[in-house]
């Protein structure tokens, strides 16, 4: 996508700076020969005959060029021949030539009865030079001090419109120059104005291709016709017969002006349901009629041809005015207008050009650097900023999708853990149901019994040591999370009633305590039954009447413990070294990774401080 | 004198807590059954002030015992369990029970038990109130869903609440809140009642949202 708005970026810039060299280079000017002979008189001869008539009882008639034959020989068609008389009193020392700006439509000089140029490129078949300037040198020694005979042959069909415009002699590297920059600007240009017309009409074409937009394909044609019209201005050697190349290049014509039309319209706005079949049905008849008319009617059909499709592109300039004024104008829509003028202005002086048979170069063909310039860019422009909203829509879709799937994804993660959860749940309680109904109500139940019956004391201990040991994994099958907290309150209030019926006081200060990480309920279980046996063994062998319990931070190495203490008669040395009841605690929180330490307080009584993993943050319990 | 009907399943628990119960003198025992359907017929015929009742029946589940000694009205429920779990003891609650006796209550400590449940207190461990808790912050979920008046906590029975999940016993309660032991027990029974109340509306919410009652028409 980058490499695209690159490339896009770079041909936008191009286009920007041929439309700057094209302004400037319009600026030059034709220069003029002052320094040859320039002819504006001859006599004039139709004569059907491939060499220069000879005799003194032809009929030579006096005309003055420019010769139009649509008015001095309305009728004539074939051969006609031009002669004039030089009188040199001293024959050029240099190399000369002729040149003759414009003649309709093909020529041939004979000069003192040497053949010294023919202008047709396939001999013997029909050509269309019209637009094409002709230059002819004559070769050395050939004019001669005295009178010199120059005879030209103008050949045309009837009414079409036939004509000599004034020429030079002159030397040649005066006059040369002169035609080679006439022919430049009038051949050259027109050929490098066609291959412009038609590459911009494929890439625009090769645009629509992709993005399928109506506004894209109307330009592409407009401009691929504009080409095919071009090359009635250079295009010598025919494909066809010249009737039909005539209508061919000009129904192009034709079709570029209905295109660009519909293009334009299209592009500020405007509804053309109707308005566009009408100029496509147009444009195909005027196609069908030109094609089938007779050479000698085609240039006058021309006229009429046109004349609609400019009145449309008059009437396009009033609507923009109106839309202009309706509607917010943008810089873009700027642009296309002044496209616009030049069509119009020059169009029309091309159709006065010809319908009033002026001589003036056609010019409406080299507006399309300028036309096309100013279009292309904006074109371009639009295609590049399409590009970049599709980028950025683009970047907007991807950056949803990926947030929607990080949001699927940690929706599957809850579902997952609260499934897991809930299966973890469901499977506790039937456990504890079973306890409950099972051994738990069985050990009640022997409980009970053995009060009824006064059994003894001993065994009734133990039946309730193991309650007390089953609620104790009762407790620890705690589900939440960090349940320490929770099982620490639980054992304080299953055994607080156990104290309060030994008269022993309970002091329980419990703070913040760490998160410990991964806590089984194995765990759990293992840690209770330390403070139990703590308990236990406070209860039956230390005399205390005080437990002082501490969950907290403690000590100096800032770690989290349960300090459980009491006022008793302490450990003994022996308890402390080789005591069972001290080494179970000693094996099971080293099975569980914690740290354990039996100490007596100075005031009296013994303490069991068991030290908790602190590298995790605090929760409040 | 309260009337009392015992219905367990253990044939020695069951003398162990009719036993119990008739030792104290302000209370008596007016039937006892080890079954659910005759347990459900001596609750209709007796309606006795306490019923005392084992949740895992033999016929049938107790909580249909306590669900119909709550539409009799009058009739303080305590369940009978071997842990005071939350499982258990929830379950009981949302039905309407008022307090839960540990089967091996002290013979001595069982009239006293109940007869603080008549008196208005009502037993309560960290983990049921941790359970509380949580179904109430729950409850003020469904009420958002503009479900109606639902039973909300005070302020002070949330810090009772609080206060239990955190370890403290009635007396440190009592002594922190500055209110009386019977003050504390008070609320824990009237967090009971709402706990029952909000059980009900919930039913009746989610029986609504599966379209089995119209409350709107």
């Amino acid at each position: 996508m980058n490499r695209q708005v690159n490339a896009a970026h770079l041909i936008q810039n191009i286009i920007f700076a041929l439309l700057c060299i094209f302004f400037a280079g319009c600026s030059f000017t034709s220069h003029s020969n002052q320094s040859s002979l320039l002819f504006k008189d001859a006599d004039f001869l139709l004569k059907n005959q491939a060499k220069p008539p000879k005799g003194d009882n032809l009929a030579w008639q006096k005309v003055k060029l420019p010769d139009l034959w649509d008015f001095t020989h309305p009728d004539a068609g074939g051969f006609g021949w031009y002669r004039l008389k030089i009188k040199l009193n001293v024959p050029p020392n240099r190399l000369w030539g002729i040149y003759l700006p414009r003649i309709n439509r093909d020529a041939a000089v004979f000069l003192n009865g040497v053949l010294i140029g023919i202008d047709a490129p396939i001999e013997n078949k029909q050509s269309n030079s019209w637009n094409h300037p002709l230059y002819f040198t004559i070769p050395n020694g050939l004019l001669t001090s005295g009178e010199n005979l120059l005879y030209i042959r103008l050949e045309s069909a009837v009414h079409s419109r036939g004509r000599l415009l004034p020429f030079y002699m002159g030397a040649d590297e005066l006059l040369r120059p002169t035609y080679e920059h006439n022919y430049f600007f009038r051949v050259t240009l027109s050929q490098l104005i066609c291959a412009f017309a038609l590459t911009m009409g494929l890439c625009v074409g090769l645009i629509w291709v992709i993005r399928r937009e109506a506004l894209y394909g109307w330009f592409a044609l407009g401009s691929i016709f504009w080409a095919f019209y071009t090359t009635w201005f250079f295009v010598r050697s025919m494909p066809l017969p010249l009737s039909h190349w005539i209508a061919l290049t000009n129904s192009s014509g034709v079709w570029m002006i209905g295109c660009m039309w519909i293009f334009v319209g299209t592009y500020i706005g405007l509804k053309l349901r109707i308005t566009k079949y009408i100029i496509l049905t147009y444009c195909a008849v005027t196609t069908i009629v030109l094609w089938n008319l007779p050479q000698q009617m085609l240039l006058d059909a021309l006229v009429f041809a046109y004349l609609p499709l400019f009145a449309l592109w008059s009437w396009m300039m009033l609507l923009f005015f109106k839309h202009w004024k309706t509607k917010q104008a943008s810089f873009d829509k700027g642009i296309v207008f002044l496209s616009i003028i030049p069509i119009v202005t020059l169009g029309s002086f091309d159709w006065i050009n010809l319908a009033f048979h002026l001589q003036y170069p056609y010019l409406l063909h080299y507006s399309a650097p300028f036309i096309f310039l100013l279009i292309g860019w904006v074109l371009i422009r639009r295609f590049t900023t399409a590009i970049r909203e599709a980028e950025v829509l683009n970047l907007e879709l991807e950056t949803r999708v990926s947030k929607r799937e990080t949001e699927l994804k940690e929706a599957f993660e809850t579902i997952h853990v609260l499934e897991r959860q809930k299966i973890l749940k469901t499977e506790r309680e039937r456990i504890m149901r079973d306890i409950h109904d099972g051994v738990g109500g069985q050990l009640v139940s022997a409980l009970a019994m053995m009060e009824h019956h006064g059994s003894d004391k001993s065994l009734a201990d133990t039946l309730t040591f193991a309650l007390d040991d089953l609620r104790l994994i009762i407790d620890s099958l705690a589900p939440e999370e960090d349940g320490l907290p929770e099982l620490l309150t639980m054992f304080k209030y299953r055994y607080e009633p156990k104290l309060k019926a030994q008269n022993i006081l309970l002091y329980w200060k419990q703070e913040e305590l760490p998160i410990l990480g991964e806590f089984s309920p194995q765990q759990s279980l293992q840690l209770l039954r330390v403070i139990q046996e703590a308990f236990t063994n406070i209860l039956k062998h230390a005399e205390a009447n005080q437990i002082h319990v501490v969950v907290g931070y403690s000590g100096e190495e800032n770690r989290a413990a349960i300090c459980i203490c009491d006022n008793g008669i302490g450990f003994s040395s022996a308890q402390q070294k080789q005591g069972r009841g001290l080494g179970n605690m000693r094996r099971r929180t080293a099975d569980i990774g914690l740290d354990i330490e039996f100490f007596n307080q100075q005031q009296g009584g013994a303490c069991v401080r068991i030290w908790l993993n602190s590298e995790t943050h605090t929760a409040k319990i | 004198m309260a009337s009392v009907l015992i219905v367990e399943d253990d044939q020695h628990i069951r003398e162990r807590l009719t036993c119990a119960v008739a030792k104290h003198p302000e209370l008596n025992v007016c039937a006892e059954s080890g079954f659910h359907d005759e347990g459900m017929e001596l609750l209709v015929a007796h309606k006795p002030n306490v019923l005392l009742v084992d949740l895992g029946l033999p016929d049938g589940d107790g909580i249909e015992l306590i669900n119909q000694a709550t539409n009799l009205g009058d009739i303080e429920s305590i369940v009978v369990t071997v842990f005071g779990d939350e499982t258990h003891v929830m379950r009981a609650i949302e039905a309407g029970a008022t307090g839960y006796l540990l089967k091996n209550t002290g013979v001595d400590d069982i009239g006293a038990s109940i007869m603080e449940v008549l008196n208005g207190g009502a037993p309560i461990s960290p983990a049921i109130s941790r359970h509380l808790l949580q179904h109430f912050r729950n409850d003020k979920k469904i009420t958002a869903v503009e479900h109606g008046a639902l039973p909300n906590l005070t302020e002070r029975e949330l810090d009772v609440l609080i206060y239990i999940s955190k370890g403290l016993n009635y007396q440190e309660i009592a002594g922190t809140l500055n209110i009386s032991y019977h003050t504390v027990s008070t609320h824990i029974k009237r967090v009971y009642r709402k706990l029952h109340v909000s059980s009900r509306s919930e039913a009746v919410y989610e029986a609504e949202q599966l379209g089995l009652i119209h409350i709107r028409e």
